[in-house]
Order: C-alpha cells, then sequence, then structure tokens
C-alpha cells in the first residue's frame, strides 16, 4: 500500500466525511423505521392529550407524518436503501471529483 | 469516545474506499460491521427507546425526504394502503380494555404508575361489562317488591309501614300485583294527612294517565345500557320489567289455577301489560311483570357495588343477608329511632295520654251524673278511665261518593291480625275485588241492607242489651233513633249509654255507628260498679289503695275479654 499523495488524500478524506453522513444518515433512517412505526396513531394521539408537557409536544410534531403510515415507511425504507448503496457505491460515484 | 469512534469510522471507511486496491474480503467485512453496528443496531437500539424525542426533533429531516422521495413512495404507500386498508392505530375492544385496565390496577408497581387504584378498576371494568347484563340480572323480582294496593287508605300504620320499607317509589297495583297502576311517591305523603285516610288511588291519580304517567315498561331482556338511556330520555328511576310468555303457557297456568278470580286477574292483566308500550308483541307472546328496575339498580351494575342513602332499608331485597355490617350498625344512628317521635301513635291510640286522662276524669264528673258521685275521688276515677278501653273504629267510605254504605268497620290495629274485626273486613272485602273490577254493576249495598245481615260496625244496636257507656274523644258517631230511624250525629265530648252504667239491664232504643273514623272510650258497668266500691271504701277508711288496687284488678281481667270486645256490636 503506498503512501496516497496530495490530490487522493483530499479525495480520500471527502470522500470519508461523505460516508459518514451517509452512515448518520443510514442509521437515522433504521433507527426511524423502528421508533416512528412501533408509534401508532392512538398512542400518539394519546401522548398528545394526556402526556406530559414535553410528550405532548413531541407527539403533535410527528402526529402528521405518522398519520400517513404507509407513505412514511416507503420513504424511510427507500430512504435507508439508497443511502446504504450511496455509501457502498460513493467511492465510484465520486470518482471524478 | 467521538474520537474512537471516529477512529472507527475512518478505518471502516479507510477499508470500503480501499476495498477495491486491497483484498475486498477486509474491506467488506469492515464495511459490513460498521453499516450494521452504527447504521442499524444503534440507531434502532436509541429510537426503541426515545423514539419520541428523536422521532420528533428529526421530524424536519424526514418531511424533506417524504418530499425528495414523494414520486416513488407515494405510489407504492398508495398501493399498500389499498391492499392492507388505512392503518388507525391500535384499538382495543372491550375485552381488550378490560385486560388493560386489570393490569393497570392489579400491579403495585403499575398502580403507582398509573395512580390508579382497585375501585377505579372496578368503576372502569364495570362501566365496560354493564352494558353485556340484562334488566333481569340487577331487577328486583315482583315477588320481593314492596307494594300497595291502590285502594289502601293512607292511615298512620300505612304511612309507617311505607316508612319503615324506606323505599322512595312504591308500585301502586289494583286487584293483583301483575297489574301495576301507578308509583307511589314517598315525597308526597308528606302533605297527606293520616286522619283522612285518603287512598292511594286518588294520590297518584293527579300522576295523569298511563301514557303520560310514571308507569313504564321496559323487556327484561333489555341490556342495561339501553335501559340507561331509557332512564335519562323519560326522567323516570323506576322502570316495570316484563318478560315474555307464549300464550300457551300462560293458558295453561290459567287453567292450572282455574278459578274466577285467576280468570278476571289475567284478563285484567293482559289489559294492563299492553298499556306499557303501544304495540301488541307480534309474536303473539304475552307480557308478563317479572320485576321493577330502578335507576339505582343499574348505577350498581356499574360501579359493581351496593348503593345506600341515609335511610335505606339495611337489606337488600335481592340478597338475604343484612348489608351494610360495620358501617351501618356502628357508624351511624339507627334511622328507626326518628320513630320515637311517634311512639304514642305506634303504641296505637288505644291509649290515653295524661292530659287526655285529665280532662276527661274533669269533664265526667263535671257533666255525667253518674260520675259526679266520683267527683270528689279524682285518683279513683281516674284510674277507672285509664283502666278503660280506648277502642278506634272506622267506617269505610263517607269520604267518597264510591264508598258509601260499605259500614264495615275495622279497630285500628294495634292487635293485629287476631283481632275479629280485622278478620271481618278481610273477609267482607274478598267480593270487592270482583265489584270493583266492573265498575257501576252495582256496587255495594246501603246501610239499611247492610244492617240486616252484618253488624261489626255498630257500637249501640237497637234492641240489643249492652252494659257500657261512651265517651266519643274524636270523630263523629251517627245515631238513628226512634221507629223512623231519626239521624243525628254527635261529635266529641257527647257521651251515649249513660243508663249503661246505673241500671242492671239496658237495651238501648237507638243505633249508633262510627261515621269515618272515630274514637271511643268504653267504661263498662263492670268497672263501673268496683270504681263506686273503691270510692266508699276510701270514703270510709280514707285510704284508697287496697281498693284501687281492686279496680286495676278488675281492669286487668276486663282487658282480657276487651280484646275481642267488637263481638259486643254485632
Amino acid at each position: 500500500m503506498s503512501p496516497p499523495d496530495a490530490s487522493t488524500s483530499s479525495r480520500t478524506s471527502l470522500n470519508i466525511v461523505l460516508a459518514c453522513c451517509l452512515l448518520v444518515l443510514s442509521g437515522l433512517f433504521s433507527g426511524l423505521t423502528l421508533g416512528l412505526m412501533s408509534l401508532d396513531m392512538v398512542s400518539l394521539e394519546i401522548l398528545a392529550e394526556g402526556g406530559e408537557e414535553q410528550e405532548r409536544e413531541f407527539a403533535k410534531k410527528i402526529l402528521p407524518v405518522r398519520a400517513k403510515g404507509n407513505l412514511l415507511l416507503c420513504t424511510l425504507l427507500l430512504g435507508n436503501t439508497m443511502v446504504n448503496g450511496a455509501n457502498t457505491l460513493q467511492p465510484f460515484l465520486f470518482k471524478n471529483f | 469516545m467521538t474520537i474512537d469512534l471516529s477512529q472507527t469510522w475512518s478505518a471502516a471507511l479507510i477499508a470500503i474506499l480501499m476495498a477495491d486496491l486491497t483484498d475486498g474480503l477486509v474491506g467488506l467485512a469492515l464495511s459490513t460491521l460498521s453499516i450494521v453496528i452504527l447504521g442499524e443496531i444503534v440507531p434502532q437500539a436509541a429510537c426503541s427507546r426515545y423514539g419520541l424525542y428523536i422521532g420528533a426533533n428529526t421530524v424536519w429531516l424526514v418531511k424533506i425526504f417524504i418530499v425528495i422521495m414523494y414520486f416513488v413512495a407515494w405510489p407504492i404507500s398508495l398501493i399498500l394502503d389499498i391492499i392492507l386498508g388505512r392503518d388507525i392505530g391500535q384499538v382495543y375492544s372491550a375485552s381488550e380494555l378490560h385486560k388493560l385496565i386489570r393490569i393497570h390496577v392489579e400491579n403495585p408497581d403499575a398502580q403507582e404508575e398509573s395512580g390508579l387504584n382497585k375501585d377505579d378498576g372496578n368503576l372502569l371494568t364495570g362501566a365496560l361489562e354493564y352494558k353485556d347484563k340484562t334488566v333481569a340480572d340487577v331487577m328486583t323480582t315482583l315477588e320481593k317488591v314492596f307494594m300497595l294496593e291502590s285502594q289502601t287508605r293512607l292511615t298512620f300504620q300505612v304511612l309507617m309501614e311505607i316508612y319503615k320499607s324506606g323505599f322512595t317509589r312504591i308500585p301502586i297495583y289494583e286487584v293483583d300485583r301483575q297489574n301495576i297502576v301507578g308509583i307511589l311517591f314517598t315525597k308526597d305523603l308528606i302533605l297527606v294527612d293520616p286522619d283522612d285516610g285518603v287512598e292511594i288511588a286518588a294520590v297518584i291519580s293527579f300522576h295523569g294517565n298511563r301514557e303520560g304517567g310514571f308507569v313504564r315498561g321496559v323487556p327484561d331482556d333489555t341490556s342495561l345500557d339501553k335501559v340507561f338511556r331509557e332512564f335519562k330520555s323519560s326522567y323516570l328511576h323506576l322502570l316495570i320489567a316484563y318478560g315474555e310468555i307464549p300464550y300457551s303457557v300462560q293458558s295453561r297456568i290459567a287453567i292450572e289455577g282455574s278459578n274466577s278470580k285467576a280468570q278476571i286477574v289475567a284478563f285484567r292483566t293482559e289489559q294492563h301489560i299492553s298499556d306499557y308500550t303501544t304495540a301488541h308483541s307480534l309474536t303473539g307472546n304475552r307480557r308478563v311483570v317479572t320485576g321493577i328496575i330502578t335507576l339505582e339498580d343499574v348505577l350498581e351494575a356499574v360501579i359493581k357495588d351496593e348503593i345506600v342513602d341515609e335511610t335505606d332499608n339495611f337489606i337488600d331485597v335481592n340478597k338475604t343477608e343484612t348489608l351494610v355490617r360495620g358501617r351501618g350498625v356502628n357508624h351511624r344512628p339507627d334511622p328507626t329511632n326518628f320513630l320515637t317521635l311517634f311512639e304514642h301513635k305506634i303504641r296505637g291510640q288505644t291509649k290515653l295520654s295524661d292530659a287526655e286522662t285529665a280532662a276527661i276524669t274533669s269533664f265526667l264528673s263535671l257533666n255525667v251524673g253518674e260520675f259526679k258521685k266520683l267527683a270528689r275521688f279524682s285518683r279513683v276515677l281516674n284510674k277507672l278511665i285509664v283502666a278503660s278501653q280506648v277502642e278506634e273504629l272506622n267506617t269505610f267510605g263517607d269520604i267518597g261518593e264510591r264508598n258509601k254504605g260499605s259500614s264495615q268497620s275495622i279497630r285500628a290495629g294495634s292487635r293485629g291480625s287476631d283481632n275479629p274485626a280485622n278478620r271481618i273486613e278481610l273477609s267482607g272485602r274478598e267480593p270487592n275485588h270482583v265489584s270493583r273490577t266492573m265498575p257501576g254493576s252495582g256496587e255495594f249495598e246501603s246501610i239499611e241492607d247492610f244492617d240486616s245481615d252484618d253488624c261489626a260496625g255498630l257500637i249501640y244496636r237497637k234492641g240489643h242489651q249492652c252494659d257500657y257507656f261512651v265517651l266519643i274523644l274524636q270523630g263523629r258517631v251517627r245515631v238513628h233513633a226512634g221507629a223512623d230511624c231519626f239521624e243525628s250525629e254527635l261529635g266529641p265530648w257527647c257521651y251515649i249509654g249513660q243508663k249503661a252504667l246505673s241500671t242492671n239491664t239496658f237495651i238501648p232504643d237507638f243505633r249508633a255507628v262510627p261515621s269515618g273514623h272515630c274514637r271511643l272510650l268504653f267504661i263498662h258497668r263492670g268497672d263501673y260498679n268496683a270504681a263506686l266500691r273503691a270510692a266508699q271504701v276510701e270514703a270510709t277508711s280514707g285510704s284508697c289503695s287496697a281498693a284501687v288496687s281492686r279496680v286495676v284488678h278488675t281492669a286487668a281481667s276486663d282487658s282480657d275479654h276487651d280484646s275481642h270486645s267488637t263481638t259486643h256490636f254485632q
């Protein structure tokens, strides 16, 4: 393994940053798939009306998104797959930089 | 930590980036591991615990992605919606909720978290379950219902019975218990004077007819939630529960009890029950009253506990044991103590108060020749009066035209059923059942017809020997004197049969009957003579103790035969 020159080094570090972002997004999507989908509408409504102050606030934010359950699920899973794919492929995708 | 992580990331990413350059297997392993740990395990673990927090704070990002992915995600979600149906969240059935509530109240930890205790749980599950119960499950069956006949007069004794029952609403029946014609509200009795002896029918007649009145029926297989709605919409707190019996069964019953009365009753019942609801049952079944249900019964089913109010009888009519053991007995006064206020009435008005005795003593010694001799011996006279019999006599009728002439009398009842007059009254009323059901068909005989065969109400009978003096204390007595029965009425402080005391054979040439309710003092010749002797003894010896004891003794033996004294009038 030869030591990388200046241009490959900058490209590599850019790739690393990109990879990190994609990894965070990937984690977020998979986490939200579980987290948001396990919060069903009824329990969200219960929290929005009868929860503690902070819980109410959070639940009210999530409710409109969670209401379209299948759309949310598709978005999250597509996003997750896409981000994972991009992560794997990004050395090739961003070769031109 | 951050450094540590970034080191791992860098290593992994470098591995990925170098995958094509170096050994592909190492790169694959590293990238897989990093993606699984950082991209799946950690976020999922975090989100399953703090999903709400993370979700709420990243909702903006999700919204952005929804917009970006819309063209792909929306058609897929649409297909999913069509195939799977829209997700409405977790909704529990009644039995699931029941279990959910039990989970929340049974475990001590859950109790603390939810702030609910066992009672709350009972209340909540009761509210879920009560609609599964029917009227028949919670109603008071007909035979246990405290009911009164509509022709009953509201005398003190009846009012006392109602008071002791503790009920606020009393079903009123006519002829047969199946035939409920009204509800008597005990509140209405506040204004009723027991001395008037008003008929219950008169009180409930102001409640309107059956359609607009307070009697309403409900099938006994109705679920409690429907009955509850009925209670709320009708403003009633008591409904009559009825069941449906096929005609065949009914007719068998009619044959089994094949006497005319049963048939009349059955006829009446059929007529009446159909009034509860406007239409006859389509199946051709007959409605039979099976019990009553109150709002309280429904509420008790909801809270799964008994509601007892301040004056409730401590006996639950649906159970045999006493209801509120500890609470009722120890912590609150017995409401029947209140009755001591009316003790003089309860013991019967057959006892004279001290003031009355004194008044009678002075009246007799001043006005009646026979007693003037005893005027000096007020103690003897006093004893005589105390030992004498006070009778309460009553005529039916005289208040309303309807019952005019039914002059059977009863002695209002401290003696209860062993009273011969009472028995006469009861047996005498039996035929009236029939006549009442068919109004206008020669209801009652006139006084003249009546006298010839039954003289139960007479105080004095013309031509029949008797040995007592009568002083009217309350009410009026009608006296018919002479060949043409000249009628006169005597009021309080009038007296009859003065001669009965002084002559040995007294045959009245008049007839005396109580007019309405009256209270009379009877003084018998034997007692009077004993008092005279006592007065003589006192006059000679100066001491009356011996004589007085003799008077008392005579009175005691007299009271024995006095208990049957109504037979004197016959």
